[in-house]
């Protein structure tokens, strides 16, 4: 299929194949029908019934079930077909069974359908169909000698039909394809730029409070304060912190953040170990509590806090101090905000 | 710590700017504006082609105020086709109402008011209830909008039966005609809710982009961040986590130095399209690497520039690997060779330390596979290792325009 031919599904798609997808619209244009009838009735078209009218009118109903095929793409190529040659025999039909040019229904009628073709992204068939209908008629009105306003009464409904159905399926793409402008390259390109912009702000956001917390500590080392107690200790602590937020995102939160680093103030060996996550999580509140009093429970030895390999939800913990152990929360790492993934460092 | 960063909460970018237009309707607004400004459109084929001729044919017949209000649904019609796509929802939905009630209404009179001598016509006002009466799926009902036309078809024939007592052969001809627009309601009621159907889905493809889009941008930044982070900051701290008393002169210079890149970081703009020529960008490498290691020596400086963002990574790199060996090599000699040539760069560094297996070292480690492959494989570059237990190591960082 060309890239006329995918615009065209696409057209459908987007639109039910132009409203004309739905049973509705069949049993609408079944309506339409009858008021065809009945209006044939009251011109006495069918006084006396002949063979052929009654069965043009049959034929233009059986091509309102072929144009309303429930899919939404256009008319496979046999369907279009068909519709294409009901109409253009059942126009033949309309015009021969007619002694003077004028507005006929059932000309009328097979022009809807060769016009709701190019609505439906069949346009091929319709204009087809439709030269061939306007071409007959003026042929027979030259050869029979109708006068021309006659011709124009004749042919008016169709124009303007044929004119609807293009103006139909042009504002029809229109509408598709700016809805679906979003998936163009340009639109792709300028999302790239926006996000790489947010990015840039927030990983300088980030880098100015890592910068923040660390300067104090690398201006004293620069400056060549002495490393006593205090500062292996206040190093210790930062650089821990640090590794956490390195190693398991996930787990990063105030309250195990806070605990961790009291933990290591105090001599405790504290890790935090979490795989990287496809998907935005994040711990839950609860559960950072529960994480949080295990590690300042802990008064030496070390804690391993880590989201589990067979269970992600899980988050354990396992002490091997003076007060060994191990515990497990369930269900403590949750999904994140999509929209804001949380950061890794 | 890290008070600002408010760890594993989702972080919220005060003024971040939107990805792209997004619209500013709802899915149905902006269905119902659209497909009703298609129904008036194709409504503009009957009002150019029938309304005004007939209108032209007919003033006579009925008064000044009917055709004056009749004109006034016209112009109603055309300027929805006009500006239709523009004006405010609440105008149009006032509009979508009135007009078909004032043809309907026009329609219902036509036969009180037309000039009793005259002879019996199709009003020209019925030629406006296609248009007219499908604008009725964007305010009504779908069974109050078809019920509607239905009836609206019978308008004229019911206005001259009460009127004159007869419906005349005319009116009657085009009565099923008029009522049989309901398939244009009902094909319009399908378009319009598959069309909803439609701006919900693609809104829906519109936000998993920017979604997307955003996520992959700050993974990549984070990248980095995590990256500058270990071998600016983390390595500087865990040298003077080694040392007590009055730091050494080496560890100041790495704290200075971690200092002024943190720095120069924050101030970074996106990447620098700079291009560097050779003999300057070999000697900016091996300026870098000399802070850390006496022994570098430039092979070739020749050819075309080198991009200046691919520099800073290639020396990031390469600087990260002559840690790496001082940290962990206990090698009696660190050495590295820089070599520029048509417009690419390539750095090795070696030592003859203890050397390790390459194919055992722990996949993910920070320092081998992001802060040198990760942070080559960003530019296009690669890197390799090449080392055995007992036998020293050998790493090289490269940078190819062709193959990148």
């Amino acid at each position: 299929m060309g890239p006329r031919g995918e615009l065209n599904v696409v057209t459908a798609r987007g639109t039910g194949a132009s409203g004309l997808a739905t049973r509705a619209a069949r049993w609408a244009m079944v309506f339409v029908w009858t008021t065809g009838i009945a209006r044939g009735l009251l011109e006495g078209v069918f006084s006396p019934p002949t063979v052929l009218v009654i069965a043009a009118h049959a034929a233009v109903l059986a091509g309102v079930f072929l144009l309303t095929a429930p899919s939404d793409r256009p008319l496979g190529r046999g369907r279009a077909a068909a519709v294409t040659a009901v109409a253009l025999a059942a126009t033949v039909v309309a015009v021969v069974t007619t002694t003077h040019a004028a507005d006929v229904w059932l000309l009328d009628f097979s022009t809807y359908l060769l016009a709701l073709m190019l609505a439906r992204g069949n346009p091929a068939f319709g204009l087809a169909g439709g030269a061939g209908q306007v071409l007959f008629v003026v042929g027979w009105g030259t050869a029979t000698a109708q006068p021309p306003s006659g011709i124009v009464a004749m042919l008016a409904i169709p124009m303007l039909s044929f004119v609807l159905g293009v103006v139909w399926r042009v504002v029809l793409r229109w509408i598709v394809a700016r809805e679906r402008a979003h998936r163009s390259e340009q639109a792709r390109a300028e999302r790239q730029a926006a996000a790489a912009e947010v990015a840039t702000r927030r990983f300088r956001r980030e880098l100015a409070e890592v910068r923040a917390e660390v300067l104090p500590v690398l201006a004293e080392l620069r400056d060549g304060i002495p490393i006593d107690d205090d500062v292996h200790a206040r190093v210790a602590v930062l650089e821990g912190t640090i590794r956490d937020r390195m190693r398991a995102p996930t787990l990063t939160h105030p309250l195990v953040t806070t605990a961790a680093a009291v933990a290591r103030a105090r001599g405790v060996r504290v890790a935090l170990l979490a795989p990287a996550s496809e998907r935005p999580v994040r711990i839950d509140d609860d559960a950072a509590a529960r994480i949080a009093a295990a590690v300042r429970d802990a008064s030496d030895g070390s804690v391993v806090v880590s989201v589990g390999d067979a269970d992600p939800t899980a988050v354990t913990i396992v002490t091997d101090g003076t007060r060994p152990g191990r515990t497990t929360v369930p269900d403590a790492v949750v999904p994140a905000d999509p929209a804001e993934p949380a950061p890794t460092l | 710590m890290f008070r600002g960063l408010r760890p594993g909460v989702a972080h919220r970018i005060p003024g971040a700017p939107r990805m792209s237009p997004a619209p500013s309707r709802s899915p149905r607004e902006r269905a119902d504006r659209r497909v009703a400004w298609l129904v008036v459109l194709g409504g503009m084929l009957s009002v150019v082609g029938q309304a005004l001729p007939d209108f032209l044919a007919q003033a006579a017949l009925f008064p000044v105020w009917w055709n004056a209000a009749g004109l006034l649904a016209t112009a109603a019609l055309v300027a929805l086709a006009a500006v239709g796509l523009w004006l405010p929802q609440r105008l149009l939905r006032v509009l979508w109402w009135s007009v078909p009630a004032l043809v309907v209404t026009l329609q219902l009179s036509s036969y009180a008011v037309l000039d009793s001598g005259a002879p019996p016509v199709s009003p020209w006002v019925w030629r406006l209830e296609p248009a007219a009466l499908t604008l009725l799926v964007f305010v009504a009902r779908p069974a109050v909008a078809v019920g509607a036309t239905i009836v609206a078809g019978g308008t004229v024939a019911l206005s001259a039966w009460m009127f004159t007592g007869a419906v005349p052969l005319i009116v009657a001809w085009n009565t099923p005609f008029h009522m049989s627009e309901i398939g244009f309601v009902v094909i319009f009621l399908g378009i319009r809710n598959r069309v909803i159907v439609l701006n919900e889905s693609e809104d829906t493809a519109r936000r998993a982009a920017e979604q997307s889009a955003v996520a992959a941008a700050i993974a990549d930044r984070e990248a980095g961040l995590a990256r500058l982070v270990h071998d600016e900051v983390l390595s500087v701290l865990n040298a003077a986590l080694m040392f007590a008393g009055p730091p050494p002169q080496v560890l100041r210079d790495e704290a200075a130095t971690a200092v002024g890149v943190l720095d120069r970081a924050i101030v970074e703009r996106d990447r620098d399209p700079r291009l560097v020529p050779a003999a300057v960008a070999a000697e900016q490498v091996r300026e870098r690497l000399a802070a850390s290691l006496p022994e570098v020596r430039v092979e070739q400086a020749a050819g075309a520039p080198v991009p200046s963002h691919v520099l800073d990574a290639v020396a990031a790199a390469a600087l990260e690997a002559v840690r790496n060996a001082h940290r962990h090599a206990r090698a009696a000699r660190v050495a590295a060779s820089v070599r520029v040539r048509a417009g690419g760069i390539r750095v090795v560094v070696s030592d003859d330390g203890v050397g390790f297996d390459p194919r055992a070292a722990r996949a993910g480690r920070m320092g081998l596979a992001e802060s040198i492959a990760g942070r080559m494989a960003d530019i296009g570059g690669a890197a390799g290792v090449e080392s055995a237990p007992g036998e020293g190591t050998r790493v090289w960082v490269a940078w190819d325009p062709a193959a990148s």
